[in-house]
Order: C-alpha cells, then sequence, then structure tokens
C-alpha cells in the first residue's frame, strides 16, 4: 500500500487528544475523535543541534523550521511529534529559547527526550527546564494511546560510559511493562541506540541489553532513536530498532571514516539527508518511513 | 589620581587569567598530549581545535568544561595533587590523563 493511500486510509484528523495521568507519572490519552479502529499515526525528529554554526550546516534553525513546516503540511495530522533528542548543540539557555520557540511552531503536541548535547554541564537542569514533564516524576515516561504502550527513556546520563540507562530506570521499566499484557504493541523512544549498533564511536547503551530482556517477551516492539545521524534499521526477536536522520547535518556511515561528527556534504545535497519520520501504527508491523527535506 | 589608576591594574592583575604551564589541544577527537604533568597550582588551558564541540569532564566531578566549541578554549587551575582522568561527555572514547605533583617535584609532559 502506497503511503497516500494508507493515509487515506487510515485519514484522522488527529484533533483531540486529552491526556490523563495516571498510575506513577504515567500518561494515558483518550482519543476524543472518531478514532478508526487500529491504525493512526505520529512523527518523530531528532538532532537538531540548535547553536551549531560550522560548515556542515550553518542554518540549522532554518532547516529544523523548515522541517515543522512539513510536519504541518502533513496531509494527516500526527497524533503528536516526538523529538528524540539533541535538541540543542551546546545546551547553552539561548540555544534552549530558540529551540523551544521554532518547535512551539508545531501544530500537533510535541514530546521530548533529551540527548548528550542537552546536557552538558549540567546534568539535564537547562533541558528539565525548557522541556522537563511538570506532570512525570521521573525524567523517563510512558503513556497510551489508541492501544499502542510508549516509552520515553532517558540514556544519556553519566555519559562516560555511552549510553546508560542506570538501575533506577531500568527497575522503572520493568514496573512499567509488567502492566501490560505482552500482545500489547509497544514502542520505545531512546537517544542513543540501545543495542551495540558501533561501540567504537559510543553508538551503544551501554546497560541497553537489560532494557532489552525486559522488551523481549513482547510480541510487537518499535525502537526509535537518533543520536547517530542516519538512517539504520535492525531487528533482534520481535524488537525492531530504527535511526533518523537530523534535521541539522549528516555523520559519516559506521567505520567508513576515522571519527564521528558532522559530514560535510555538497549544499545541494543536505537536504537529502535531513528530515523527518512518519510512524504509521495499525494492526501488524509499523509502517516507519523517512522523509527527506529535499 | 595615581592611587585610583593603582587600584585598577591591581584589580586587572588579580582577574587575568595565569600564563598556562600546559596547553592541551583537542583534535581529531583526541586531546594532544596525554598524560600531561604540572604542579599544584598549575593552569592548563584546554584548546578545541576541531571541527566538532567537545567538553573536558573529570571522571571525578572536580572540573568540567561545560561545552566547547570549535576554536574556544577553557582554563583550569589544579589546586591539589592526584591524577586526574577526564574524558569528553559528547565522545566518551575520548579520554585524557592530567597528573599533578607537588611543587617539589619535577614536572612536563
Amino acid at each position: 500500500m502506497q503511503r497516500r493511500d494508507f493515509l487515506q486510509h487510515v485519514g484522522w484528523t488527529g484533533a483531540g487528544i486529552a491526556f490523563t495521568l495516571s498510575g506513577v507519572g504515567t500518561l494515558r490519552a483518550t482519543a476524543l475523535a472518531d478514532v478508526p479502529p487500529g491504525a493512526f499515526n505520529f512523527v518523530q525528529i531528532s538532532d537538531s543541534h540548535i547553536g551549531f554554526n560550522q560548515p556542515a550546516n550553518d542554518h540549522v534553525s532554518e532547516t529544523l523550521q523548515m522541517t515543522i513546516d512539513r510536519i504541518n503540511a502533513l496531509p494527516v495530522a500526527p497524533a503528536f511529534v516526538i523529538h528524540t533528542g539533541d535538541v540543542t548543540h551546546l545546551s547553552k539557555p539561548a540555544q534552549f529559547d530558540a529551540a523551544k520557540s521554532i518547535l512551539g511552531g508545531l501544530k500537533a503536541p510535541l514530546v521530548t527526550i533529551p540527548g548528550e548535547h542537552d546536557f552538558i554541564g549540567d546534568d539535564g537542569k537547562a533541558y528539565f527546564a525548557a522541556f522537563g514533564r511538570k506532570d512525570s516524576k521521573t525524567p523517563w515516561f510512558s503513556f497510551d494511546m489508541h492501544g499502542v504502550h510508549f516509552v520515553a527513556l532517558v540514556n544519556v546520563f553519566n555519559f562516560e560510559k555511552n549510553g546508560l540507562l542506570g538501575q533506577d530506570q531500568i527497575d522503572w521499566l520493568k514496573a512499567d511493562l509488567a502492566t501490560q499484557k505482552t500482545s500489547t504493541p509497544i514502542v520505545v523512544f531512546g537517544h542513543v541506540p540501545l543495542y551495540a549498533l558501533f561501540p567504537t564511536w559510543g553508538w551503544e547503551t551501554e546497560d541497553g541489553s537489560k532494557a532489552l530482556a525486559l522488551l523481549q517477551p513482547f510480541a510487537n516492539v518499535t525502537v526509535l532513536n537518533g543520536h547517530i545521524h542516519q538512517v539504520m534499521e535492525h531487528s533482534e526477536g520481535n524488537i525492531r530498532f530504527y535511526t533518523a536522520d537530523s534535521t541539522a547535518y549528516p555523520q559519516p556511515k559506521p567505520g567508513t571514516a576515522d571519527k564521528p561528527g558532522p559530514l560535510l556534504v555538497p549544499s545541494d545535497h543536505l537536504l537529502g539527508v535531513l528530515g523527518y519520520r512518519t510512524v504509521a501504527l495499525g494492526a501488524g508491523t509499523p509502517l516507519v518511513e523517512q522523509h527527506a527535506l529535499g | 589620581m595615581n592611587l585610583i589608576l593603582s587600584t585598577i591594574l591591581l584589580a586587572a592583575l588579580a582577574t587575568a587569567s595565569p600564563t598556562p604551564a600546559a596547553v592541551v589541544h583537542i583534535h581529531d577527537f583526541a586531546y594532544h598530549e596525554t598524560p600531561v604533568t604540572v604542579h599544584v597550582g598549575d593552569t592548563v588551558r584546554f584548546v578545541n581545535d576541531d571541527g566538532d564541540a567537545h567538553t573536558v569532564t573529570a571522571s571525578d566531578k572536580s572540573f568540567d568544561s561545560g561545552g566547547l566549541d570549535t576554536n574556544e578554549s577553557w582554563t583550569h587551575t589544579f589546586t591539589k595533587a592526584g591524577k586526574y582522568e577526564y574524558f569528553c561527555a559528547l565522545h566518551p572514547y575520548m579520554k585524557a590523563v592530567i597528573i599533578v605533583v607537588p611543587v617539589t617535584q619535577k614536572a612536563g609532559n
């Protein structure tokens, strides 16, 4: 099924989602609109690095704004937009202010998790001041929407050990997933890949295997992350992993360069490697698509 | 007038950064050189010559530069002897060491 046909099939406005707090910091959503059973969609964006000003892209605010405009113009409004971290480049207050201003232009509700670039020097204090959820007692949280259980993880604490969840978060995840049936579709958000994608460059979560062990019993698990600024897919059992492009600049493919970092591409190619991702959730495997800005 | 000028000069001297005993350059996603040995009371200057941002973050949390963008620098004065391991909080495989010795011992790279 082509995307346009799928969206027409799914077709609903996405309006009227009411969030209510239940349990320990758990958000639940009540769909007020007439949502067709079994399908809805949301959008993922990532790695906007507001404040970055190097040759790889010295217009990161503009490319984020372009992304927002494209999302706002989608024929079917997403239920929400998840930003999977590195909203800013250096965690500076002015960068958070600028990011918040641009992201505030989204028509759809915004959900965010932090990347390591949002945690520089203050363990996330500025990030949580700008984007923290006042309805959650923990930095990590979950919510339910239309029969899907969403889990938003924070794996950039103590970045000396690459991505790291920590035992408190692992314990919370265990308790959170215990409330779900194994047939419930699970969607997990994290900034750094939860599996060992390329440890040489720090592209892994040290204790990610503990989280994945908790997710393995579930029949349908989708993990979305950012961090590596490129599209990659991977699967382990019933868990499917998708990494997203950045809205700011690309990075080299693993092992194709001496080091990671901003990859300079011809200026007329840049928009082709930046973009956003649509995720359509139905009865089966999610339809995950990356959309380039150019 | 002379008193005022002297006061201003003293204030300026008090706030000026001391001459660094060592300079660590960051390029190609590595700290150059490591280890560096300095005396207690010495200041070390860290200069980011790389095309990406980095940090100078102590493993024991005793110092943290915050984000250093390209061409930015940061200085830190070491007041206690010891072996200080540090890393980049953005690229944790970047690791290095500063060794701080009492003034009676010889310092150097």
